[in-house]
Order: C-alpha cells, then structure tokens, then sequence
C-alpha cells in the first residue's frame, strides 16, 4: 500500500461524493427531518432520551452511508480497483470518508437537536469526541459490512442484519461516554473513553487484517 | 474395537452425559432450613418459632440443638426443641431483655444442629425488637456459643435458599454456554485456517460449528430464562448477561442469513469466514468486558464474573467439570455429523457442475 495509491483514492471517494451529491443532501435533509419529527413527539425529552435519539439518529445515517460506500460503486467497478490499488488503500479511503460524511451529520444533528429539543451536553469537549470517535467506530463497521454484504442479493437489508449486533459494544460505549458529557451518569470519565477507544482499535485492527482476505475475490 | 477407537470421545461424551443427567437430577440437596413462621420477635419474651426445613430426618436424630446469632458473635440457645415431624421443629427461645449491642432492631439467623443431619443455617430468619429505654448488655448472649456442630458427610449437592432445587442448573446452563464458547473458538479457527489455505472443506466445518455452537447458545439462554423465572422472578429479568447473550447470539445468526443469501462456491466461503472472524473477535468485548463494567443478577457479578467459591462446592464440581467436557464433546459429534452432510452437499454440487 502506497501513499500515492491511498492520496489517489481519497481524490476519487471524494469526486465520487460530489457526483452523487444528491444522496449526501438527502442525508442532510433526512437528519433534519428526523430531528424535528422528534421535536414534535418529545416535547422536552430528558437527557438520557435525547442521548438515545441522537444515537439513533445517527445509526440509521451510518447504516444509509455504509450502504452506499460500496454499493453504489457500479457493475464490476472493483475489478477495476482490484487491478490498481491495494486493497487497504481502497478500504481506508473508504473509511475516512465514511467517516466524515457521518461526523459533519453528526454535528448537523446536535445541532438542530440542540435548536429545537434544548442541549443537554454539559461537557462540550467530551461530547464532541464521544461524537468523533463514535462516527469512527460506526464508519469502521458499516464500510467493512458493506463490503461483506455487496457479495450477497438484497445486500441492504442485509446489512442492517450483520450491522446493528456488530455495531452494539460501539453503541453502548460511546452512548455511555456521551451521558456522561451530560452528567447525567457519575461513572468514570477516562474509564469509558478508554473503553470506547478501545473497541474503535479493536474494530479498525480486525478490518484492515481481515479486509483484504474479502476483496481478493 | 477399531470403531471404538475412532469413535471414542462420542462414547465418552455419551457416558459423561448420562453420569451428568444421572448424578445430576438424582442426587439429594443437602438438608437446609426454609423458613421461620415469625418476623419480628420481641426482646424481654419468651417465643416458640416452628422452623419448616428441607429434606431432613429430625425424627432420626436424638440431639436437636438451634441458636440463634447476631452478627456473628453473640448467640442464643434454645431452651427447648420439640420434633414435630421430619421437617418440623418447634424452638423456644427466651430472648433477654437487653439488647447486646446499642441497636433496636436487630436481624439474626438462625442455626439448627442435629446429630443426623449435620448443622444448618437459615440467614436473616428473624428480626429481633428490643425494648426501649434499655441499655445494651451482651452478657446473656455469649454463654452458649456454637460449639461441637455435627457433621455427617453425604453425597449431595449444598442447600442454597431461593436457588432451592434449581441449583442442579448449574450442570446444564453453564456448561452449555461454556461449550458454546469453546465450539465458537473452534470456528473462528477453522475460518482463519479457510482464509490461509483457501481448502473449501473447512467452510463445512466453519458452518457446522456456527450451528451446533447457535443451537447450544440457544439452549443456554432458555435453561438460563427457566431458572431466572424461578430464581429471580421473570423469564428476561433485564440481566446485562442475558441480554449480551442475546446479542450474541443474533450475530451469528446473521452468520447464517449471510451465508443464506449468497450462491455457493469460493467467494463464500471466504466472506462467510470473515465474517465469523469479524463477528467472534467484535463480540468478545460484548462478553468479557461490558458485562464486567455493569451489575448483575449473575453470581460474581459487581467487577469479576468469576464462578466458584461458595457457588460451587467440592461435591458439584464433581458433576461440573464432567459436564463441561461432556457438553463439549457431544456438540463436537454433533457438529461432525453435519459437517459431513454439508460435506456431501458441497460435493455432489461441485460433481453437477464440473
């Protein structure tokens, strides 16, 4: 793997993000709707709550980004990328900008969140890498599933199937994380940051070790 | 005797059930005290409590002695026990008027000794009332100390309170998920041996083992539901354990929609092994690690999800560690079997084809 090659394929996720800018935006469009459907049936959620609809928020929009990391790739374009680059250039292109098509959503959700519902976050700090590490740990999991579930038909389902239980140790760590930056749980701060860098590592080693073994079709 | 060597951890595994089912389901709960007919019983009076009590012989002992204690150290005999029948005793006990210690209320267990049965205790039986205006006096409770208990030994597993008969669980929940452990291990290594050699036999083995280690986990979690509903009130009592399992165990069903979902042949094999990879290593800290962090109804929960200790005695480890190994094995054999059918599929698809 060369830096050229993974610069090269960086250049190209991002063209690609930009031909096919009208899915980001209904991303964007999709996130501010949700945030104000929950704005309409939670009057004043308490923050716990607003905790849980954030993340879930941003689940769906993870699981909307990981589908299209490899599946609106046309035809038989990786046999194109087979040839050229190597797989974890390919893999951590992929990851980055999945990574922050899903941060910058994130943020647009805490902030309309925060206009309508009120903000909860008393940790300002923290909660923003509860949100830069959680987006990380989501774009990790949901590119390499992706890539798992583009072998198989009716691959969108499916990846919320092989997704959502995969996805579960982030969820819970980084939603921990986060209640804390709201003060609402008194556990250990470095405790569950630790935890949830920890399970980020784990997901990140095992995709770059295993993802070349699924890309060598 | 040639198949008996090629066969013999399937006789092993079988004999090992059977003496686990057998010894499991038939040997006796050592005699335990249930419970007192009193909750509160007032300091200064004299009180007859009728003690009901588990699998005891009273009628066959001659010397019947109870105690009452209080944190640890300061206790009371009996003045009188009278038998009413194996499981009833009646005690009486003339409680002093004084308190030993300065607190009012005052919760003491209760000891029951015979020289049939050996001792008992029943833990918090009953709360003592003392009067008030009365200074604290420990005199009176430290003339008869617990002395010279008998000790009878049997063959039988320990009496627990609430855990009651459900204890023989321990033989079939626990191992079951512990051989579900080991069978998922065995997976991610046969998928890990896939990955390097590319030989499509091991796809058989990986999908074998993902479905006896399903079905074992499976059965884990309803022996595990049936015994939380009589132990700690509900069938899903919002355990973080249970609900981890759970979890778990929707991964590898995922496993199995994966593999549902693609056309047989090379291609799958390999991502159906990553996934197993993937999905083992990730479920790891839903396992070891956030169950670690929260509390539980599990025993040893609170820091370290350890087992043993008080939870499981000389005697069932006798029958626990034989349980492991042959709840292990047996889905070994099963996995085996189909293993080789898979093998037979994959086989005549490949002659159809070629």
């Amino acid at each position: 793997m060369t830096l050229a090659g993974f610069g090269a394929m960086v250049r190209h996720e991002f063209l690609l993000e930009f031909r096919h800018r009208f899915a980001s935006a209904a991303l964007l469009v999709y996130v501010i709707a949700v945030a104000f459907i929950i704005y309409l049936s939670f009057a004043s959620p308490e923050p716990a709550v607003w905790n849980a609809l954030f993340w879930m928020v941003i689940l769906f929009s993870g699981l909307q980004s990981g589908t299209m990391a490899f599946l609106r790739e046309f035809g038989d374009a990786h046999l194109f990328y087979y040839q050229y680059v190597h797989p974890l250039s390919l893999f951590l292109a992929k990851i980055l900008s999945v990574w922050l098509k899903l941060f910058m959503l994130a943020l647009l959700a805490w902030f309309v969140m925060g206009v309508v519902l009120g903000n909860p976050i008393v940790d300002v700090g923290m909660f923003f890498l509860a949100v830069l590490l959680g987006s990380l740990g989501f774009a990790v999991v949901f590119t390499f599933l992706s890539a798992v579930a583009l072998n198989a038909n009716n691959s969108g389902l499916l990846l919320a199937v092989l997704g959502f239980p995969v996805l579960l140790p982030v969820l819970l760590s980084v939603m921990r994380l986060s209640l804390v930056s709201m003060a609402v749980r008194d556990v250990d701060a470095t405790e569950s940051f630790l935890m949830l860098v920890a399970v980020v590592m784990l997901l990140i080693g095992l995709g770059l070790i295993l993802f070349p073994y699924l890309w060598k079709n | 005797m040639e198949g008996f060597r090629k066969h013999w951890y399937k006789w092993l595994s079988v004999a090992i059930l059977v003496y686990v089912i057998a010894a499991g389901m038939l040997v006796p709960l050592r005699p335990g005290l249930m419970k007192t007919d009193a909750f509160n019983i007032q300091a200064g009076e004299s009180h007859e409590l009728t003690v009901q009590s588990y699998n005891t012989f009273y009628s066959k002992a001659e010397n019947h002695r109870a105690w009452l204690r209080l944190h640890e150290e300061f206790t009371l005999l009996a003045s009188e026990v009278e038998v009413v029948d194996d499981r009833h005793i009646k005690a009486t006990f003339d409680i002093p008027e004084k308190m030993p210690t300065s607190e009012r209320v005052a919760m003491a267990s209760l000891i029951v000794d015979t020289d049939y049965d050996g001792s008992m205790v029943l833990p918090a039986a009953v709360s003592i009332i003392g009067q008030e205006g009365l200074e604290a006096d420990p005199g009176p409770w430290l003339v008869e100390p617990i002395r010279d208990l008998s000790h009878r030994w049997t063959w039988s597993f320990p009496w627990r309170n609430i855990l009651e008969e459900t204890i023989r669980n321990t033989y079939y929940h626990v191992p079951m998920w512990f051989g579900m452990m080991l069978i998922f291990l065995l997976s991610a290594f046969y998928a890990v041996k896939l990955l390097r050699t590319g030989d499509q036999r091991f796809d058989s083995r990986v999908y074998s083992l993902n479905l006896t280690g399903t079905i074992l986990g499976l059965l884990g979690i309803f022996t595990g539901a049936i015994w939380a509903r009589y132990t700690w009130g509900s069938y899903w009592s919002g355990d973080i354990k249970q609900d981890m399992a759970a979890i778990t165990l929707l991964i590898f069903m995922a496993y199995f929609l994966l593999r549902e979902a693609m056309s047989p042949g090379v291609k799958r094999g390999r991502v159906t092994a990553v996934y197993t990879l993937f999905a083992f290593l990730a479920s790891i800290p839903l396992l070891y690690i956030i169950p670690r962090m929260q509390p539980s109804l599990h025993p040893g929960s609170g820091g370290n999800p350890g087992f043993g200790g008080d939870d499981l005695d000389n005697t069932m480890k006798t029958v626990f560690y034989p349980a492991i190994i042959g709840w292990t094995l047996f889905s070994y054999w099963i996995s085996n079997v189909v293993y080789r059918l898979s093998e037979l599929k994959r086989r005549s698809l490949e002659k159809n084809y070629s």
